[in-house]
Order: structure tokens, then C-alpha cells, then sequence
């Protein structure tokens, strides 16, 4: 016979008080597995949806003069600078290392033009690809799908005086007017959106372009990384990253991270709490048996030992029971919680959940371990 | 050289601001193959010492010296090392740890050390079969009678093949007839060469002894001295044979 040996046959006579342990600490390990994967997937789906919502990079064409302000992104006049941007640059940007990141590129030639007899911004855009990036645009009429269907800013529409359905005219072509935009609060009130191909037909700008918005998923990739593979492609171009918008979706992300760590934390301390209370209680009740261990000749040590095995299993139950939990509870949540991918189920994180229950359960059985190596033999055995 | 050596050991509890002195400037030596019966009436001090001779107890001051060794000068894990290797303990209650069975019991002492258990197994199936209780060596101690017990509670206290074997009112929760069985597997023991100190309440037992000593009030008021021994080494009566007749007798199994 081992001391491994005593602990284990401890555990099988108290069974329901080594299932009650187990069950519990393997509770708090269910809690943090699910919680720490399902952030973790959520903070993924999260972070992809976010980066869809918007550009993240700009890019301009190189220029020293200022022309045209298009959202306080100051823009150099396409129609004047020597640089220009080209829609072969737009398909370029397809072709960097990272292109795995690139959500959307949204390409725009801006110029001013006289529609309705009014002097007003019209952006050539690619209706799909600016409609993905504009979660948040909002219209009456319908999308654009003709060439000459247009898209007004809400104060376009009504300074034009202009409702879906009518017709407008810029450089003597005919529009219809497919939709107006609800107000956004954004310079995009006062833009008109028309076809891209046919904005560069009609104001003879070729293959030009104003500038180029990406939206590259961000969610821990290398922006800067992006932002210099892009320059490298496109040498005639200001590329640059938006970092405010970055740095916020990246705060966000954080923020949900560390709430759920510190949720996982205060779970995982309960249930530390629940066996250090339960092990102090055990060893009241074992208080004899532990006379009789050191009356025998087992050391200090040796009953320390004794504790401790008994906790080594009930936490490997524990971490094994947990990450089952966790993973089958995760399983469950995950369609009420939208998540398209479960993430951090694997290995590590069961290697992780076998150690973190190991460290609970041995760290909390420790000290009653120690009191109870502690305790005089006479005083265990109270007969003598 | 005495076996064991009490040298002027007093003992004093204290509860509260009181002061109870139960052992006072006790000295007395034991020598080896001695069978002594300590007496005396509660409260005299009689557990007290047995729990200072076998080193579960810390006295407030005095010596106890075991084959040449301070027990209580011994530091760390010595005194626990020193408990296993040369005392057997042997209770009223019989303390066996309920959750391992009989075999298992009576291997407890064996636990720390590094004998392979094998040997644990054979020496422990040794020692039951001689108490006579092999066949329930997979019973727990709450199947077994008093008596059972008991032997069990023997059979672990020899495992380590002590020096001294301690004894605290061995009888006390045993019927007459079983009681006298454990006597006779002393005395049997004994004629062995063991060295048995015994506490007891029950004048009878005296004269399963070779030595008296009676407590009161924390001091030894009575020793008879050395007798000649009750059995002599070479005594063929198998001891499971005993007890065993004494549980027939009684009516257990």
C-alpha cells in the first residue's frame, strides 16, 4: 500500500461529498471554459461584423494640393494632382500578402457638378461594395441597380427638391433618382451617388479614381502590416490607417474580454472558496483518522501528501468534468448567442482547464492540509 | 541500559488559567521483555504517560529514552520515524481507519516506507493469520465485532515488528471472554520477548503481567518490580487459536 492509496480509498467511502466537490469545482471550470470560448468566438464574429461596419484604410492619391473635403478626410483633387488613383489599383489591393484581410475596397471618384441647375458633390461609387460598408445607410426608394440610377445625400434631395422616382440630370445625362438616403449626420447628405463606370464616363475621368476605402478584418491583424503591403503595391498613394476607428473597435473588444475574464475569475475564486471551506470542515471530521496517521508514523508530510492526492483527483475530475461541461454548455449557447464559430475548444484549452483545476483545488486544499499536519496526535485522538 | 527510560517527566495541561499537572517528576525504567500493567483510577495520570512513553505527547519537562535515543530531543520527522519503527499502539477504540479495509489496516504503518507491497501484503496476511482473522482480511471495520477489531488493531501495531508495544485500556470495549483472549495474546506476545506496557482499570489483568505500576495523582505510588516472565520464549500456542477459541465462546465470528 502507497499513501496514494489512502487518499484514493478516502475518496471512494466519501463519495458523495468527493462527487459534491468535484461537480462544484468542475462547475467553475464549465463557467470559464464556456465563458473564455465563447468571448473568444464571440469577440471573433464580433470583430469581423465590426470591421465590415466601415472603412479602416484610406487611400489618396499623392498630391501637395487640397481640394475637396469628403468627411474631414482631406482629399486632393483628383481631376488636378499629378497622382492619380485608377481602378487597376482598386484590384491591386486584392493582391497583397494579407488579402485574407480584406473585407471590402469601396472605390470613389468625387468631383463637383451642376445637378438640377445646383452646384453639388457627386461620388462615383460601387453601389454593392459601398452599401456593405455602410451598414448604417438607411433610404426610401429602393438600391440602385441601373447605370443611371442615383443615390441622394438627404440634403441633396432636398435642396434638389427630389424624391425617388424623379429624374435629375448631370452633364445633360438622365438619372433616376432610385433612392434617398435618411440623413446620417455625415458629409454623405450632401453627396450625390451615382454609378462609378458611368461617373468616370461622363466626367471623362477614364479609369480614375478619388480614392479608395478598405475595410480589412483587424481583429488582432496586422493593420500596419496591411497599410504597408498596400503602399508597396500602390507607390502613387497615400495609404493610411484610421486609427481612431481601430483603436476603438479595439477597446470594445478588450472591454468584453476583460469582463468575461473577470467574470471567470470571481467564478473560479467561489468555487476555491467552496473547497478551502469544505477541506477545513473535512479535516474537523478526520480529525481522528489523522491521529491514528501520525500515531502510526507518518510524517508531517506524509498526511500533507495524503490531502493533497485526494485534491489532485478530485481536480483532474474536476478539469475533465469542466471542460466537458463547458464545451457541451458553450454547444448550447451558441445558436442563442448568434455565434456562427465555436473557438478555443481545443487541446490547449482543455490542457488549460486540467491546470486551472489543478491549481484551485490543490492551492485551496493547501493550507487545511497543512493545519492538519499540524494537529497533535493526542489531540486527533482525544481517547489518550 | 533500560529499553525504555522516563526521567523525572512531568506533564502539565493548561485550560483557561488553570493548571492541571498530570504527571508529576515521573521516572521509571522498562526493560526489555517486560510486560507491565499500569493502573491506577481516572484522571491518575496513567494515559498521560503512556502517551509521553510513546511519543505522542510532549512532556513539559523530563526525559524518555527508547533503546538510547531522546525521543523528545529528536528534531522534525524523527519523532515520527522513531513511532513507526519502534512502538506499536494499540487502543480502547481500537482506532482503525474506517474507509480501508482489514488488509489494508494493518499495512497502514507500512504506508511511507519504501517496502514494495508484496511484502506489505505478506507480512500483513502473516500477522492476521496469526491473530486468527485472515479470512475477513477484505472486510471494512464496521463489519467486524468488537473483537475483530481489536486483533485487527494488533495486528497493525506488530506490523513494524516494534521494540515496545503500548497498550491504552486494550479491553475496555470488549466483553469478558474476548478481553481475556487480547490478555492471552499479550501474554503470548510477550513470551516472545515483546515488551508490553498495558493501561487498565481491571485489577485482573495483574497477573498476566511481570510488572506493576499504579498512578496517582500524576505519580507513580506503587511498582512492583520485575517478575519472572508468564511465558517463556519458544511458547507454541498459535495465537489466532486463542482468540479465536475466545470468540467461539462468545458467540462471534
Amino acid at each position: 500500500m502507497k499513501l496514494y492509496h489512502v487518499g484514493l480509498k478516502n475518496l471512494e467511502r466519501r463519495k458523495f461529498r468527493t462527487a459534491l466537490l468535484t461537480v462544484g469545482l468542475g462547475i467553475a471550470v464549465a463557467i470559464e471554459v464556456a465563458l473564455v470560448g465563447l468571448t473568444k468566438s464571440l469577440e471573433s464574429d464580433f470583430a469581423k461584423k465590426l470591421d465590415e461596419y466601415g472603412a479602416n484604410i484610406v487611400i489618396l492619391p499623392k498630391a501637395n494640393e487640397l481640394s475637396l473635403d469628403y468627411g474631414g478626410i482631406a482629399l486632393s483633387g483628383v481631376s488636378f494632382g499629378t497622382n492619380t488613383l485608377t481602378t487597376d489599383d482598386a484590384v491591386k489591393i486584392k493582391t497583397i500578402k494579407n488579402s485574407g484581410n480584406i473585407s471590402t475596397i469601396a472605390p470613389q471618384l468625387l468631383t463637383e457638378a451642376s445637378v438640377g441647375g445646383k452646384k453639388v458633390i457627386v461620388a462615383g461609387i460601387d453601389f454593392n461594395a459601398e452599401f456593405r460598408l455602410k451598414r448604417w445607410w438607411r433610404y426610401a426608394g429602393s438600391q440602385p441597380v441601373q447605370p443611371n440610377d442615383i443615390l441622394l445625400g438627404s440634403s441633396v434631395a432636398k435642396a434638389l427638391g427630389s424624391k425617388p422616382g424623379d429624374t435629375l440630370k448631370i452633364n445633360s445625362v438622365k438619372f433616376e433618382v432610385a433612392a434617398v438616403l435618411n440623413e446620417t449626420g455625415s458629409q454623405d447628405d450632401r453627396v450625390a451617388f451615382i454609378s462609378l463606370p458611368v461617373a468616370q464616363k461622363i466626367f471623362g475621368s477614364k479609369n480614375e479614381l478619388s480614392l479608395i476605402e478598405v475595410s480589412a478584418l483587424c481583429y488582432n491583424c496586422p493593420i500596419d502590416e496591411i497599410v504597408r503591403q498596400t503602399q508597396d503595391k500602390l507607390p502613387n498613394a497615400n495609404v493610411s490607417a484610421l486609427r481612431q476607428t481601430i483603436e476603438s473597435r479595439m477597446d470594445v473588444m478588450h472591454r468584453l474580454q476583460h469582463f468575461s475574464e473577470i467574470l471567470s475569475v470571481a467564478v473560479v475564486l467561489f468555487a476555491a472558496l467552496m473547497i478551502f471551506v469544505t477541506m477545513m470542515s473535512s479535516i474537523g471530521e478526520r480529525e481522528k483518522e489523522i491521529g491514528i496517521f501520525r500515531a502510526v508514523g507518518f510524517k508531517r508530510k506524509h498526511v500533507i501528501l495524503v490531502i493533497v492526492v485526494e485534491s489532485i483527483i478530485m481536480s483532474l475530475g474536476a478539469g475533465i468534468f469542466g471542460y466537458a461541461t463547458g464545451l457541451f454548455g458553450a454547444m448550447a449557447a451558441q445558436p442563442l448567442m448568434g455565434i456562427q464559430h465555436l473557438q478555443g475548444f481545443g487541446i490547449s484549452a482543455f490542457l488549460t482547464s486540467l491546470v486551472l483545476a489543478m491549481t484551485v483545488g490543490v492551492t485551496a486544499a493547501l493550507y487545511p492540509a497543512y493545519k492538519a499536519s499540524r494537529l497533535e496526535p493526542t489531540a486527533a485522538l482525544r481517547a489518550l | 541500559m533500560s529499553l525504555l527510560d522516563i526521567r523525572n517527566v512531568s506533564k502539565t495541561y493548561h485550560i483557561g488559567q488553570t493548571a492541571t499537572h498530570a504527571l508529576r517528576d515521573v521516572s521509571v525504567q522498562i526493560e526489555e521483555g517486560e510486560f507491565v500493567t499500569v493502573m491506577g483510577a481516572s484522571g491518575s495520570g496513567k494515559s498521560t504517560f503512556l502517551s509521553i512513553a510513546g511519543g505522542l505527547n510532549t512532556p513539559s519537562s523530563g526525559e524518555v529514552v527508547i533503546d538510547g535515543i531522546e525521543m523528545y530531543n529528536l528534531r522534525g520527522d524523527k519523532l515520527s520515524d522513531m513511532r513507526r519503527e519502534y512502538i506499536g499502539f494499540v487502543f480502547q477504540s481500537f482506532h482503525l481507519v474506517p474507509y480501508l479495509n482489514v488488509l489494508e489496516n494493518v499495512m497502514l504503518p507500512l504506508a511511507p516506507t519504501g517496502l514494495s507491497s508484496k511484502k506489505q501484503t505478506a507480512a500483513a496476511r502473516t500477522l492476521l493469520a496469526e491473530v486468527g482473522i485472515a479470512e475477513k482480511e477484505k472486510n471494512l471495520p464496521g463489519e467486524l465485532s468488537g473483537g475483530e477489531q481489536q486483533r485487527v488493531a494488533i495486528a497493525r501495531a506488530l506490523i513494524n515488528d516494534p521494540l515496545i508495544l503500548l497498550a491504552d485500556e486494550p479491553t475496555g470495549n470488549l466483553d469478558t471472554v474476548t478481553s481475556e483472549a487480547v490478555m492471552n495474546l499479550f501474554t503470548l506476545l510477550n513470551g516472545q520477548r515483546k515488551t508490553i506496557l498495558m493501561v487498565t482499570h481491571n485489577p485482573a489483568y495483574r497477573s498476566y503481567s511481570t510488572r506493576e505500576i499504579e498512578f496517582r495523582d500524576g505519580m507513580i505510588v506503587k511498582d512492583s518490580g520485575a517478575r519472572a516472565f508468564a511465558f517463556q520464549t519458544g511458547e507454541t500456542v498459535a495465537i489466532g487459536d486463542m482468540i479465536g477459541q475466545a470468540d467461539e465462546r462468545n458467540g462471534e465470528s
